[in-house]
């Protein structure tokens, strides 16, 4: 068994988690409490020594002054919490909300349009390529929605709905790979813990 | 009629309690279950054996938070191993918060093998997302003006060489997904297309599905998807760790899961039969 403290309190946290299965109890939600208070905590940190290390001493020690205008934007954040002057926090989230999107949009066209196109169209050398192609097209018919679909429509659209089905089902299946945070939490609490396991 | 009605009510807390047993016999005593190698996990495990070459720079982002770690960690472990054996020096940055913290969780084991300074280094966490990423990699300085020990970026040696992402051979990361930091689209979009180089990206195996056609578009060089898909790669590395060690825990989980599934639709095709009710929703 761990002669570890660390190890000690992850271990207790980590039962102390499990017991919200019997039902929900004052222990666990401490343990709830605890966790958000130091995930805010740490990211109160972090962001306090990415102001200070990038904004704040290169533009005291350096003069690079032009830094205090994403300071200023910074700050301006903050006047939402004042009614007058509220609209202020507008300009830094437009400024954030624009940079984002031109960054987007520069590999967006590329990256998830034409060569997604391209890799669902080509090549068509097996059975698996064609079930894609069809898969998409059919799937594509699914969501015409300017006439009812009828006849042979219809059918390509009801293929469409089966081959989502099969889609949400391995994305289901997929889902179930979160086993292995317990999985890991087990290995911890029987190999790191109780020292059982190698 | 009865017992079957029950099959759909049986109590939560006798699941979980067969779960742990599920998950902890096989730790405890491993069954050794086979499983094979997937294309996904060999090509990328190809492409680090046939690419990086001794002294290569390469971008390894940890951008992962704490609550996927169990999942996240055998990939990063067993992708860390290989660059260190083929001789890759590691930049070690992190687009989610947790990230400087768990990568040096990660890198600890290979401390000798990948000497601080010299062939890793940790410059933290980098705000920002996809726009920072972006300024980073064509400004890097600009960025990150010292690691997180508070060492000048510029004064570290294996550094020197490093200029912007064209001294890069390949970028790493290990993603949780886009509420991390950095998400897998957003990789492609920098790394792959705007600045043409490999990204590697190490996954949640929820995240599988939707980040396929990046890797069967071939815009994705390296693609392992959870705890499997890492024990696909300690195979091949012939290195077994947590992955390997936790298989035998998680498929006989996944069959528990399976059977439930399986009793629970028994269950509710039989109360509907029995009730002369028809089953589907109607478009």
């Amino acid at each position: 068994m761990s002669a570890d403290p660390a190890v000690w309190i992850a271990a207790i946290f980590t039962l102390v988690t499990f017991s919200f299965l019997w039902k929900s109890n004052y222990v666990y939600r401490l343990a709830e409490h605890v966790l958000l208070a130091i995930a805010t905590g740490h990211a109160v940190v972090l962001g306090y020594e990415n102001v200070r290390n990038m904004g704040w001493t290169p533009l005291v020690t350096k003069g690079q002054y032009s830094l205090i205008i994403p300071l200023i934007l910074g700050l301006l954040l903050y006047t939402r919490y004042v009614k007058s002057v509220s609209w202020w926090s507008r300009i830094p989230t437009a400024v954030i909300i624009g940079c984002g999107t031109a960054m987007a949009l520069r590999g967006s066209l590329q990256a998830e349009l034409l060569q997604q196109i391209a890799a669902t169209a080509f090549p068509m050398n097996s059975i698996e390529s064609w079930l894609v192609l069809l898969g998409v097209a059919f799937t594509v018919v699914y969501f015409i929605y300017t006439y009812k679909a009828a006849g042979t429509t219809g059918g390509i659209s009801r293929i469409g709905r089966i081959m989502m089905m099969i889609g949400f089902g391995a994305a289901f299946g997929s889902a179930t790979g979160r086993l292995a945070l317990v999985v890991g939490r087990f290995q911890f609490l029987m190999r790191d813990w109780l020292g059982i396991i190698k | 009629m009865r017992s079957l009605e029950k099959l759909q009510a049986i109590d939560r807390r006798i699941l979980y309690l067969l779960l742990a047993l599920a998950v902890a016999i096989p730790l405890y005593k491993p069954i050794g279950l086979p499983f094979t190698v997937g294309a996904e996990a060999r090509d990328s495990f190809n492409y680090v054996e046939q690419n990086i070459k001794p002294g290569d720079l390469v971008l390894m982002s940890f951008d992962m938070s704490t609550g996927s770690l169990p999942e996240l960690e055998p990939v990063a472990i067993a992708v860390m191993a290989h660059l260190a054996k083929k001789g890759a020096s590691i930049i070690g940055i992190a687009t989610a918060p947790d990230g400087p913290m768990l990568a040096w969780q990660i890198w600890r084991p290979f401390e000798k093998e990948l000497p601080y300074g010299e062939r890793f280094v940790n410059l933290g966490f980098l705000a920002g997302g996809e726009s920072g990423l972006a300024a980073f990699l064509e400004n890097p300085y600009a960025v990150f003006r010292q690691d997180i020990r508070g060492n000048l970026a510029q004064n570290i040696p294996m550094l020197k060489g490093f200029k912007d992402v064209k001294d890069l051979k390949m970028m790493v990361s290990i993603n949780t997904g886009p509420t991390g930091g950095c998400s897998v689209a957003q990789w492609v979009r920098i790394g792959f297309t705007t600045h043409k180089k490999a990204v590697w990206i190490g996954l949640n195996a929820v995240m599988a599905p939707g980040s396929m056609p990046y890797y069967r578009s071939g815009q994705l060089k390296g693609y392992v998807a959870g705890t499997r898909g890492a024990g696909e790669y300690e195979m091949l590395l012939k290195r077994p760790g947590l992955a390997i060690a936790g298989m035998d825990a998680q498929a006989m989980a996944h069959a528990l899961i399976i059977l439930f599934i399986f009793l629970g639709n028994i269950g509710m095709f039989a109360v509907k039969r029995a009730k002369g009710q028809r089953g589907g929703v109607k478009p």
